[in-house]
């Protein structure tokens, strides 16, 4: 009788901590989720100080400028988490791409300290971005893992539906090769 | 940094002809400590002859008189064998050290609280620091410092404590340019640590998750630090000083990598190897280039943002091993003994 009901007392602490794992897990993918909206608001935040910056040396460029703002109106006014919001930010992230290298053409506002100082954030930023991605990937692998592996996968409903959560993959233009020629 | 290959050809055309001055001199002086240890065995020998008469108290004393003698030849032996290496690595090292950059023999800027504040470690009570390395590769400052750290723990008679050694190998510290907001801890063991006031870290690859424990406050800050580049080189670095182990710290703008090894990896003069032996002088070289090595992982993962860190010390003085509760252990434990050499004594 001792012996059944030890064993029935290890049998509930496994699966008892196996959901507390499925739970913690969905809970660390959320937090994942909202730590790449965090660093994505840092850069929206420091684009216009940027383009402050740049449009006083850079005054041919008009075209870009334009275009960099539109496009980031139009992230904000996404909803924070969504695909469609993370979509925006691709776009935004390829045009600011075009306009920070062709600063290197601009000798003045390369040495102004102050463009310095907000490329230096600029890139700080971007390697948080990057970091909290790999996040990303590592909490959503996490769960899927718990979810599909006995015991937790017993307790999978707790964690929701996660079809919607997929791994970050680069975009289309990120995956073309470079041609340095294009920045020569 | 110069190449092994020119860092030899240097030390060849410069330093060798000083080192092979000194030769003879090693081989007296190893044959110096040679003779005592001889005599020191020679004493012992007796000690066994006496062994086989009978148990009186002046055989008794005799016994503990060449007992004496025998660790006092080994000794001397030690002494003197240290004192020349001693002396020679001071008049040496910066000959070798002068090609590699600018760096200094005999200064580090690691110091018991740099130690402390790592969080690597247990807490201490004293440290014992012998080769010491300072200056300067490339634009970037550093230090090491081969060193023991030692705590007194309850030995095994109540009311005596023993030296215990926490910590035998190197530490390299690396100041960093870049400000880091909390504490990212990164073990070389696959034994979970106990630091409740981190997060533990899963690694993006399941070879280091395998063969690192990391923790920090900030999950976003320890990706950005220990990017899979950076395990990668690492890795590489790992097998240079023949995979011990290392542990790394990250705190407010301070990098500390602890090398968990006996061997002395910056030692380019040996008493027992000839001063014609150029192992000696690579492996010292190798040593340094790992070095050089961290320095460009560093700088090139992290991006030189002109901020002077602030030490969190709230963060650490949570997250670090209670001094206050190892010491009441201690007592505690002491305590214990006593009562048992006290039931002992009733008995």
């Amino acid at each position: 009788m001792i012996i059944f009901c030890i064993i029935l007392a290890i049998v509930v602490l496994i699966l008892y901590f196996s959901y507390v794992g499925v739970i913690q897990a969905k809970n660390q993918l959320d937090e994942a989720l909202s730590g790449i909206d965090v660093q994505l608001k840092m850069r929206c935040d420091l684009i216009p100080n940027l383009l402050k910056m740049a449009q006083k040396f850079m005054k041919h460029e008009t075209e870009t400028f334009t275009k960099i703002t539109t496009l980031r109106t139009e992230v904000m006014k996404q909803p924070i988490g969504t695909a469609k919001r993370f979509a925006a930010e691709s776009k935004l992230q390829d045009a600011i791409k075009p306009l920070l290298v062709s600063v290197e053409n601009y000798p003045q506002l390369k040495s102004d300290t102050t463009m310095e100082k907000a490329m230096e954030n600029f890139a700080q930023v971007e390697e948080n971005i990057a970091a909290s991605r790999r996040f990303y990937n590592t909490a959503l692998r996490e769960l899927k893992n718990k979810i599909q592996i006995f015991p937790s996968s017993l307790f999978a409903k707790y964690a929701g539906d996660i079809s919607d959560y997929v791994y970050f993959k680069a975009s289309k233009q990120d995956k073309k090769p470079i041609d340095v020629n294009d920045y020569l | 940094m110069i190449s092994k290959e020119q860092f030899i050809e240097k030390v060849r055309e410069e330093v060798f002809p000083q080192l092979l001055a000194t030769e003879s001199e090693r081989i007296r002086t190893l044959y110096k400590g040679g003779v005592w240890i001889i005599f020191g065995f020679i004493i012992l020998s007796f000690l066994l002859l006496l062994e086989g008469y009978n148990n009186k108290d002046g055989i008794k004393i005799c016994q503990y008189s060449i007992c004496l003698a025998c660790l006092f030849s080994l000794y001397r032996a030690a002494h003197i064998w240290d004192k020349y290496v001693h002396e020679q690595k001071k008049k040496f090292t910066p000959s070798f050290l002068k090609f590699l950059g600018h760096l200094k023999y005999g200064q580090t800027d690691i110091d018991i609280d740099l130690l402390q504040h790592s969080c690597l470690f247990p807490p201490f009570k004293h440290s014992i620091n012998d080769d010491c390395i300072s200056g300067f590769l490339g634009k970037t400052r550093f230090s090491l410092t081969e060193t023991d750290l030692l705590i007194y723990n309850l030995g095994g008679v109540p009311l005596m404590y023993e030296k215990g050694t926490i910590f035998r190998g190197i530490c390299i510290y690396i100041p960093l340019k870049r400000s880091i907001s909390g504490y990212t801890l990164l073990f070389n063991t696959s034994i979970p640590q106990h630091f409740p006031d981190l997060e533990k870290i899963t690694l993006d690859y399941i070879s280091f998750r395998k063969n690192y424990r990391v923790y920090s406050s900030d999950q976003i800050e320890a990706r950005t630090l220990l990017t899979p580049s950076f395990m990668e080189k690492l890795n590489t670095l790992k097998k240079r000083f023949n995979n011990k182990r290392i542990d790394v710290s990250f705190w407010s703008n301070h990098v500390l990598f602890a090398i968990h090894t006996t061997e002395d990896l910056f030692e380019p003069y040996s008493l027992f190897k000839s001063t014609r032996n150029v192992k000696t002088y690579e492996k010292f070289y190798d040593g340094i280039k790992a070095i050089d090595d961290i320095i460009r992982i560093l700088t090139i993962n992290n991006q030189a943002l002109s901020q002077k860190g602030k030490f969190n010390k709230r963060l650490y003085e949570k997250i670090s091993w209670n001094k206050k509760s190892q010491e009441v252990i201690i007592d505690f434990i002491r305590d214990i003994g006593l009562l048992k050499l006290f039931r002992k004594r009733m008995k």
